[in-house]
């Protein structure tokens, strides 16, 4: 007899097969029903993407029940379940494998193609939105499929099992691992949205400047989820995998900013076209990668064909995911050229200096930068295939190309905001750059001052100095005008998320470039010195329940508060993770691990002391990105796209 | 072709109209905006008579060709170079090792990799383990885990080679014993290598014992396990 747990497999069996019939026949409804103009069968799109929506939504709540009531008899659950897994490390255990995360992609996919056809149902019958919503439907039946098939997280799995390992250590560890995978995924899935309406705009041949202003809002939350996802990320690597770092090009990392990249260099790109009629082909091209490139970067972070402290283990979707990549590339290609003729843009760029020309140098760096990652990524892949020989592209590579590019960029940074569209006078230039340069003066003053060394570094606080001033000339300028409100808007929105980006930027060149560690041996009673830092040993603490036993060292720094560094030993697995203990300020961190082996009864314990300058600022500069993209996204009151860079706002009265 | 051209001509309107707005911001300059304007209205001009079939508009094709080869070598060059600079920067990948990047490896992350290869790939193991002393020297699982591998493949060497690793190996477990004496794993190897390799019943049984008494993980008591009963029988002989 099935039990209450027991329904769970066959309930969500059920739901996503009702979910792909949904999504078939929405796919169906929408194609015949644009095609043949048929208002009637493009009324039944709705009921089709909620069909599929609930059925995903059921699918997840099932996948959830039977992790909630550890149901062993799901291979899903006997892989990543365990009934010492504490409640919450248990509901997020649901995405920490394979099958889960792609069940989840499914959920966020069919949320959006449900809110996509709410949002337009009065519009439904525009090609257009008709075959935008059709290609959202065909993606979300290829992840029906998925969850069907190669990697159904509802497969039954071997009798008689009665627990389990529980999710990867390091996936139970820290409070975030409940926030950044589903908002990394709001970000990955988002960009479907764009890119549907963007070969909805290919399809109709109204690759005019209509459909960017469709899915303007779309693109930016979608990036601007991504950008949160990838700074969560970064602080979950910080705070649970005790090397003290955020970012280190591992493959997966490499996966989430690479389209993230492209998706910058888009969002910055489509002001060009909007205002200046330029770059179609490029925009239609940033947005078919970043789309494609979330489906790569999904390719190898499931399909197992690499090593990373993120990758899942070795899978059957690979060549799934890489003949949906190579039929969206295909397409999408034949769409552009087969539209080669409507796509000539009218305008023509007037001068170099000027904001378009300014966008234009940005979209080229972005895109090497982007070209040149993945490649470094895929090189090792590509050689073990042709060659069977394993290499690595390390990361000094990429740090030898991240410091030029982030100098680019932050010099750009400082130019563009401050430039008007067509053609900038060198008269106009040196007045409207005149504080910013002296707010890098000022940086680069301060920085010495300070005793910062390394040419690196102080050309990242100059130009983090100017490129900061020229942001900040803009947004005074535009709170003079319109006073609080002129902080919303895309224009200063966007320099709200500048000043993050600074933040950022300067955050990791000092911690970076001024990072100092050590390895101690404390011992109780004797106070040791690092860095004009005291640290002492004054006990352990240890904490066991049936999942783990989590000793800890009470290292007590500078006299004050005592901080625990701690190595927790999983009992099911036999796996030792270290988690650091971090005392930050807003000057910098004191990061402290615990070397192993370490025992209560002893009198003394190896710790390793990392101290980090400004890190603080990297997750002030993520919050400050987020905002500004809200910010960016209610436009409130503002000038018409068309309108002058410096043209005045129009008054209440008027507006 | 008429509807590009209408459309080019009423965005070429629009441009015209938005110049003087910029102007009137003071974004453009006079000598700029008059170069601009002259430029858009000689183009409006051109796209008008067309229209109007008053005359053709050559669209430049040459200089557009010129500029798409130019474009296309560019693109090539960057992606070539690119290509070469990243096969000169790659190197060999250690087992458990990233395609790309490194989280630079602390001793445990170090150590768990390790661990994984004992049987699978002894040499990279050993390798890591060495990497691990070099950390850490006195890390005493790193010295037990390598003698014992040392020990393992030592088997298959012969004369003064096979010699020195099982004295390597010896030397640094009873180090490592004395690191750290509550570590069972070190007793249990030793205990081995000195009854298999060495054949010393003798200097293997109180080693055993302390391995037995300590409750060493359940893959290494159940190989010592069956090797205590064959110890115990040399030494009734």
């Amino acid at each position: 007899m099935l039990g209450v747990a027991g329904l769970a497999g066959p309930l969500g069996r059920a739901a996503l097969l009702v979910g792909l019939i949904g999504a078939f026949f929405g796919l169906i409804a929408a194609v015949m029903g644009t095609r043949n103009e048929d208002e009637k069968v493009l009324r039944l799109v709705p009921r089709f993407a909620t069909l599929s929506c609930v059925s995903a939504i059921a699918a997840f709540a099932a996948m959830e029940w039977a992790m909630i009531t550890r149901d062993f008899s799901l291979a899903y659950i006997q892989k990543v379940g365990s009934k010492s897994t504490p409640a919450l490390y248990n509901f997020t255990a649901v995405w920490s494998a394979l099958e889960g995360s792609i069940l989840l992609w499914l959920l966020v996919l069919t949320c959006l193609t449900s809110g996509i056809v709410f949002k337009y149902r009065d519009r439904i019958t525009d090609p257009m939105v008709g075959w935008a919503v059709a290609t959202m439907f065909f993606v979300g039946i290829f992840f029906f499929i998925l969850t069907l098939g190669p990697a159904n997280p509802f497969a039954a799995g071997a009798p008689g099992v009665l627990d389990g390992p529980g999710p990867n250590p390091l996936l139970q560890n820290h409070i975030l691992v409940v926030f950044h995978p589903p908002i990394l995924y709001l970000g990955y899935v988002g960009m479907t949205v764009p890119f549907a309406f963007a070969i909805g705009a290919l399809i109709t041949g109204r690759v005019g400047e209509g459909w960017l202003v469709e899915t303007r809002r779309w693109a930016l939350f979608s990036w601007g989820f991504l950008t949160l996802g990838i700074i969560l990320g970064s602080w979950w690597s910080y705070e649970v995998l005790g090397w003290s770092g955020v970012w280190a090009w591992d493959p997966v990392e490499n996966a989430s900013f690479i389209p993230w990249l492209t998706g910058t260099a888009y969002i910055h790109s489509v002001l060009v076209q909007e205002r200046r009629g330029m770059l179609r082909v490029w925009n239609l091209s940033l947005l078919v990668s970043t789309f494609s490139l979330t489906i790569l970067g999904t390719f190898l972070t499931r399909s197992g064909v690499l090593n990373s402290v993120h990758a899942f283990s070795e899978s059957h979707i690979g060549p799934y995911l890489l003949s949906f990549f190579a039929i969206i590339v295909v397409v999408s290609v034949g769409l552009i050229g087969w539209r080669g003729e409507k796509l000539h843009s009218p305008g023509t760029i007037d001068s170099p200096l000027s904001r378009e020309g300014a966008f234009l140098a940005n979209n080229v760096i972005f895109s090497v930068f982007a070209f040149v990652v993945l490649l470094g990524t895929v090189f090792p892949l590509i050689i073990e295939a042709l060659q069977n020989r394993q290499l690595v592209v390390g990361e000094p590579f990429f740090d030898k190309l991240a410091v030029p590019v982030g100098l680019t960029l932050l010099f750009l940074m400082c130019i563009a905001p401050v430039l008007p569209w067509r053609k900038a006078s060198g008269e106009l230039l040196s007045t409207r750059l005149f504080w910013p340069a002296w707010g890098g003066i000022a940086a680069l003053a301060f920085s010495v001052g300070v005793g910062a060394t390394g040419l690196a570094p102080l050309l990242t606080f100059t130009l983090g100095g100017f490129a900061g001033g020229a942001a900040l000339r803009q947004l005074v300028l535009a709170t003079r005008r319109q006073g609080l409100r002129g902080l919303v808007g895309r224009a200063n929105g966007g320099m709200v998320v500048h000043i993050g980006v600074i933040l950022i930027a300067v955050a990791l060149a000092a911690s970076n470039s001024y990072t100092h560690s050590q390895e101690l041996l404390l011992k109780k009673g004797v106070v040791a010195t690092f860095d004009g830092h005291t640290f002492e040993l004054t006990g352990f603490k240890t904490e066991s329940d049936g999942r783990s036993t989590v000793v800890a060292a009470l290292v007590r720094v500078d006299g004050g508060k005592s901080y625990s560094p701690a190595i927790t030993k999983f009992k099911s697995m036999g796996t030792n993770i270290g988690t650091p203990s971090v005392k930050s300020s807003f000057v910098k961190d004191i990061y402290l691990t615990v070397e192993p082996p370490i025992k209560v009864s002893s009198d003394s314990v190896k710790i390793k002391v990392f101290i980090k300058p400004m890190v603080m600022w990297l997750w002030i500069g993520g919050g400050l990105m987020g905002i500004g993209t809200l910010l960016s996204a209610f436009p409130g009151r503002r000038r018409k796209p068309t309108d002058a860079t410096s043209a005045p706002v129009p008054s209440e009265a008027s507006a | 072709m008429s509807d590009d051209l209408r459309h080019e001509q009423q965005f070429l309107l629009r441009s015209l109209r938005d110049l003087d707005n910029e102007r009137a911001a003071g974004d453009i300059d006079d000598a700029d905006y008059a170069a601009l304007r002259d430029g858009y209205i000689a183009r409006t001009a051109a796209i008008t008579r067309e229209l109007n079939g008053i005359e053709s508009v050559t669209p430049a094709v040459q200089r557009g060709w010129v500029r798409r080869v130019l474009v296309i070598v560019c693109v090539i060059a960057v992606a070539a170079g690119a290509g070469i600079w990243v096969a000169r920067q790659s190197g060999q990948r250690l087992p458990g090792q990233s395609a790309s990047g490194a989280i630079e490896q602390s001793s445990s992350g170090l150590l768990a990799t390790a661990r994984q290869l004992n049987f699978s790939d002894p040499g990279k193991a050993i390798e890591l383990y060495t990497q691990v002393l070099k950390l850490e020297p006195d890390n005493p699982e790193a010295l037990t885990y390598r003698s014992w591998i040392l020990a393992l493949t030592a088997r298959a060497a012969t004369g003064s080679v096979k010699q020195l690793a099982l004295v390597t190996a010896v030397n640094d477990l009873l180090r490592a014993q004395k690191l750290d004496n509550q570590y069972p794993d070190a007793h249990c190897f030793l205990g081995i290598v000195y009854f298999r390799f060495l054949n010393s019943a003798s200097l293997a049984k109180p080693q055993l014992d302390t391995c037995r008494a300590m409750n060493p993980p359940k893959e290494v008591q159940s190989f010592v396990d069956s090797i205590v009963a064959e110890v115990d029988k040399a030494l009734a002989k």
